[in-house]
């Protein structure tokens, strides 16, 4: 079993020397192909004023007389893409950089053509790294077109003119020339459908007549892009002027939730980094409520376009930020939300929500997230910052039919409280003021659980081990309450927070001769599932890889005080899949 | 099917096999089969796999992993040659020209196979 | 090493036994069943096509590629050449099957202007060839895609003769081409035959598939695919294919077998079935065709005899995904191939998977079955 650790280890010594190169000259002119007179850029292009940018690029970028680069201009994208191209630059187009270098142009460009924090705000997820549904519904074909081969959330961190996305399509096509076919879909691959054929084929659906009928998918995305992804918007107009170091240093309070492990709380100091400009340092140290278990915590990190933050842990000298830190820092500078996450493929996070802390109180979050009604004495840790030596019962609001009843103990940052709920408090969700300080539905009021489900429903995980590494999921069970009308499926449901469950695997009969669940891997009783080993099994028939699709099942044996008396399940849909060969993680962004 | 209206009992089941979407296949020996369906909507593909079902990377057309290839070594080279997977197997036009120069047969050597970190 | 297939044969035995086969049983005297005397031919990696002796299976020789991974074959008509496409699909190599020598490389890339071929088509006197082909050029700070061009290429002079009108105007990113015998027509094969006078190449007649009959529905004729077309069973002028109907009244799709004439514009078909994703090839005797079905977890061998226009017997096998088909030189045997280093070898009167020829290296080209004629080329 490859430790990922020493994986990333031999990846660094490999990837670093094709950065390391001392400060080369542009290539030679002779090596240069020749070209037709350079394109304009087009009258909105962004100029590129700065000098290491003009420097590292302008060999083949040329800039006109207002400032403005071709391509580079007309082009604005978040901090990974735009360290994807410059990489782009290097493996296929004799670029030679340095790495301090590379970092400074993704710095520079990021800052200068990067996007506002309202157009990155809906596609956080994919500099996340985190696997949620998501589809870009506006334009059904263009998002199954462009996830052909990569996730869309890529392709929507992009913002460029109609001629620069039809040269991006090109770039597709250059390097990859089966895209047009059936690996890509960019071309249909023969005539347009007979007019005959197209109004029998498509009875009473495309109303618009041949021209729009006629159209090659990748000109109909390219058409589907320009509109709703142009260069120019007012959002980074204003954020351009508005843009500058956030001011950051000084103390916050965590407050996160890992899936598997449960909720997490915290301090985190943040601090200027000398010599890197928006550069920050961090120390913290969380605790996670349901074990007790404390993590210490170092990470250095830089601040792109104002408010993307972009952090990788630093715990020794040495350490090669085996957990990476994306991070939404909102315009107020009093709360920063993200997630931090490691493993091969990125699959293990904690969602993070900072909060500043000056000298009043400050509440995180709790540790239960759920109530139960015509119950006393319910333990509840409350966790912040600042919080008074001495605090009344009273002070501490969780809103109708819900009262505090003892302050068993309090620290600055912990207060340990029992709480009584009415018999006849109504379900739903409670905001816990205190202090002056309040966060809306750390709680919420149920009468029984009704169901359990399971996070993930539609979970995912990688063979692995021998020559690459793995991708494990990790599930969690959580209660469900149907709510004030007792039916599922309907907006008053509550989310009870995680529970513990017995774990099992069950064949999911996808084909009549299903057996994939003697070769996936193992489901450990903490929801963990580790997947087996890549490669062909010479035990599985046809000597298949250990792939499979499985149920993941959770039982949860209710007891009369959660209100139920039978034992209750709920199950999730496992796909254990064969490992990615290429690994295109951001590996110079927050450096 | 659309102008006869059912007036029995069969016939409405018959009806109501077709309007589900059921496709009923008798094969050559007389015995029916009902071929593998799948019910109405999509199936759902995790976020960033592949959507190209030559049979299909991360999973087939159905969303399963049934229709993958036996084993995904076997076809390796072919993906590779031909691009197919620009963002999951190593590209041979561009990144990764020799990625398979020591490996004849992937199915055998398939451990000479290296994770590429493009650029 | 041999794979065991015991749960592939035990799997077909069950097959065996709830079907109703209109099966042929070998004598027990016969010896081993082979797949006739003629040879096979695929290419594979590094650079190599392998030739195989269909009646010992073994390995007999190779034609060492000078042009680099062979992707794409194309056998000529007379079965005397190859004419290979490379892996970048920039180089054609021209070589002579009974000499294994190149007997010529040719490339239109120059400089940052790369040329891809994606198809080519030798005439049958080998002096030209038309080329499908499109421009990709890489300028300094951008690139530039050209589009589908059909170039009749001189093979002596390795220079361009001409580019050829798409017909209508209308740009097409895959052509299935096919001279006519003596040379004089060239054939677009597509639900619209497009006919072709080569000369100065001009259109001079069309034939829509599409809309034979009244009555019959929206048909799709299907031609080539990965590979491209495999003519070596058919007589010179005529092709055996697969068809899709859907018919207008039940809005039913029916794949069927069509046998076209190229010189009297003459298709004759019928329907077999409901349509599913079958692959059916010619036997040689011209009286069977073979087909093999694939969804995602089914896989069937199906006999279709072509005089009683219809389906014989179809029976399950244990199957993988991606799999092509292609019958032996006696039509005793059917071929499993596709990627990979193996050849599966089925009885294709019992459909029993008998064994599998592997090979060093995985292939990379699609797969010949070429009979031995009277003019021996081995």
């Amino acid at each position: 079993m490859i430790a990922r650790g020493r994986l990333l280890a031999v990846v660094f010594s490999i990837a670093v020397p094709t950065l390391i190169v001392a400060q080369a000259p542009p290539p030679a002119p002779a090596q240069r192909p020749a070209s037709p007179p350079s394109m304009a850029v087009s009258d909105e292009g962004i100029p590129v004023t700065d000098p290491v940018v003009v420097r590292a690029c302008g060999s083949c970028h040329t800039r006109d007389d207002k400032q403005r680069m071709t391509r580079i201009s007309d082009r604005r994208a978040t901090p990974e893409n735009w360290e994807l191209t410059i990489r782009r630059m290097m493996s296929l187009n004799n670029v030679q950089l340095t790495p301090d270098v590379a970092r400074a142009v993704i710095k520079s460009l990021s800052d200068t053509h990067g996007l506002a924090p309202e157009e990155a705000r809906g596609i956080q997820f994919e500099a996340e790294r985190r696997l949620i549904d998501f589809a870009f519904e506006a334009d059904k074909d263009t998002n199954t077109l462009c996830s052909r081969c990569h996730s869309i959330g890529r392709v929507l961190s992009e913002r460029r003119t109609k001629d620069e996305w039809t040269r991006l399509l090109a770039m597709h096509r250059y390097y990859y020339p089966g895209i047009d076919g059936a690996s890509g879909g960019f071309r249909r691959g023969g005539p347009p459908p007979t007019a005959a054929a197209a109004g029998r084929g498509r009875a009473g659906g495309d109303q618009s007549g041949r021209g729009a009928e006629d159209a090659q998918p990748m000109d109909k995305a390219r058409d589907v892009l320009s509109r709703s992804f142009p260069l120019m918007s007012a959002e980074w107009t204003a954020w351009s002027a508005a843009m500058r170091t956030p001011r950051l240093a000084g103390r916050w309070a965590i407050a996160g939730y890992q899936i598997g492990r449960g909720p997490l709380y915290g301090q985190l100091t943040i601090a200027d980094r000398a010599g890197v400009v928006d550069g920050f340092t961090t120390e913290s140290k969380f605790t996670y409520s349901r074990t007790g278990e404390t993590v210490s915590h170092k990470s250095r990190a830089v601040v792109y376009t104002g408010f993307q933050w972009r952090g990788r842990s630093a715990d020794t000298p040495d350490d090669q930020g085996t957990w990476r830190e994306v991070e939404f820092i909102e315009r107020n500078g009093q709360q920063i939300t993200g997630r931090w996450f490691t493993g091969a493929y990125d699959e293990t996070g904690i969602d993070i929500t900072l909060r500043r802390v000056a000298n009043d109180p400050v509440v995180s979050g709790t540790d239960v997230s759920a109530l139960k009604t015509a119950a006393s004495n319910q333990r509840v840790r409350i966790y912040g910052a600042n919080f008074p030596a001495t605090v009344q019962a009273a002070e501490i609001d969780f809103g109708q039919g819900v009262k505090v009843s003892r302050v068993v103990s309090a620290s600055p940052d912990t207060l340990t409280v029992d709480v009584d709920v009415a018999a006849n408090a109504r379900l739903g969700p409670r905001d816990l003021a205190f202090g002056g300080s309040s966060i809306a539905t750390p709680v919420v009021v149920y009468s029984k659980i009704d169901a359990i489900k399971v996070v993930p429903v539609a979970g995912m995980a990688r063979l692995g081990g021998i020559q690459f590494p793995n991708r494990p999921e990790q599930f969690e069970a959580r209660g469900v309450s149907y709510g004030a009308d007792g039916k599922p499926g309907t907006p008053d449901d509550l989310d009870l927070g995680p529970l513990t469950a017995r774990w099992s695997l069950e064949e999911y009969a996808a084909t009549f001769r299903d057996d994939d669940i003697q070769f996936v891997g193992e489901l450990a009783q903490s929801g963990l599932f580790t997947p087996n080993v890549e490669g062909p099994n010479p035990k599985r028939s046809g000597n298949r890889n250990n792939i499979g699709d499985v149920w993941v099942v959770a039982t949860y044996n209710a007891t009369a005080a959660d209100g139920s008396v039978k034992p209750l399940k709920g199950r999730a849909h496992l796909l254990v899949t064969v490992p990615l060969y290429m690994e295109w993680g951001s590996r110079e962004v927050g450096r | 099917m659309t102008h006869l209206k059912p007036i029995n009992r069969k016939a409405h089941r018959v009806a109501d096999l077709a309007a589900s979407g059921f496709n009923r296949t008798p094969a050559a020996d007389g015995k029916d089969v009902v071929a593998l369906q799948q019910l109405p909507g999509p199936p759902h593909f995790p976020l960033g796999c592949s959507l190209a079902f030559s049979p299909g990377w991360e999973a087939d057309s159905t969303g399963g992993t049934a229709g993958l290839c036996q084993p995904v070594e076997r076809d390796i080279f072919d993906c590779h040659l031909g691009c197919f997977w620009p963002a999951h197997v190593p590209d041979q036009l561009n990144h990764s020209p020799n990625w398979t120069g020591s490996c004849a047969t992937a199915q055998k050597d398939w451990r000479k196979l290296d994770l590429v970190f493009p650029g | 090493m041999k794979r065991t297939r015991a749960s592939g044969a035990l799997l077909v035995a069950a097959a065996l036994l709830g079907a109703n086969l209109l099966a042929q049983t070998r004598p027990a005297s016969e010896g081993r069943l082979t797949g006739g005397n003629g040879t096979l031919y695929i290419g594979g990696y590094p650079n190599l096509v392998w030739i195989i002796d269909e009646a010992t299976e073994k390995v007999v020789g190779t034609i060492h590629t000078k042009g680099g991974i062979p992707r794409r074959l194309n056998l000529t008509r007379d079965r005397k050449l190859f004419y290979i496409i490379d892996a970048t699909q920039e180089v054609v190599e021209v070589v002579d099957i009974a000499s294994r020598a190149t007997l010529d490389t040719f490339k239109l890339t120059e400089g940052n202007k790369r040329v891809r071929i994606n198809s080519i088509e030798p005439d049958p006197t080998n002096r030209y060839a038309i080329l499908l082909t499109r421009t990709a050029v890489k300028m300094t700070d951008r690139v530039d895609i050209g589009p589908s061009t059909l170039l009749q290429y001189d093979l002596k002079d390795h220079k361009i003769m001409r580019t050829i009108d798409w017909p209508d105007g209308q740009e097409r990113d895959q052509a299935n081409l096919m001279f006519s015998p003596d040379g004089r027509l060239l054939y677009f094969l597509g639900n619209e035959v497009l006919i072709f006078e080569t000369e100065t190449f001009k259109q001079v007649d069309k034939w829509d598939l599409s809309n034979i009959e009244e009555g019959l529905g929206q048909v799709s004729v299907s031609f080539g695919g990965f590979g491209g077309l495999d003519t070596v069973y058919d007589e010179p002028g005529f092709l055996t294919t697969t068809l899709t109907i859907e018919d207008p009244v039940q809005h039913r799709r029916m794949v069927g077998v069509a046998h076209i004439d190229l010189n009297k514009k003459d298709l004759d078909f019928y329907t077999l079935g409901p349509a599913g994703g079958v692959n059916i090839v010619l036997a040689p005797d011209h009286k069977h065709a073979y087909g093999l079905e694939s969804a995602v977890g089914r896989y069937e061998f199906w006999t279709i005899d072509l005089d009683q226009r219809k389906i014989t017997s179809r029976a399950e096998f244990a199957g993988r995904p991606r799999m092509a088909l292609k019958a032996s030189s006696n039509g005793k045997v059917l071929y499993i191939y596709q990627a990979g280093h193996t050849i599966d070898l089925y009885d294709a009167a019992t459909y029993k998977y008998l064994r599998t020829i592997e090979l060093d290296g995985d292939v990379t080209t699609g797969f010949f079955v070429v009979p031995r004629q009277a003019s021996a080329t081995k």
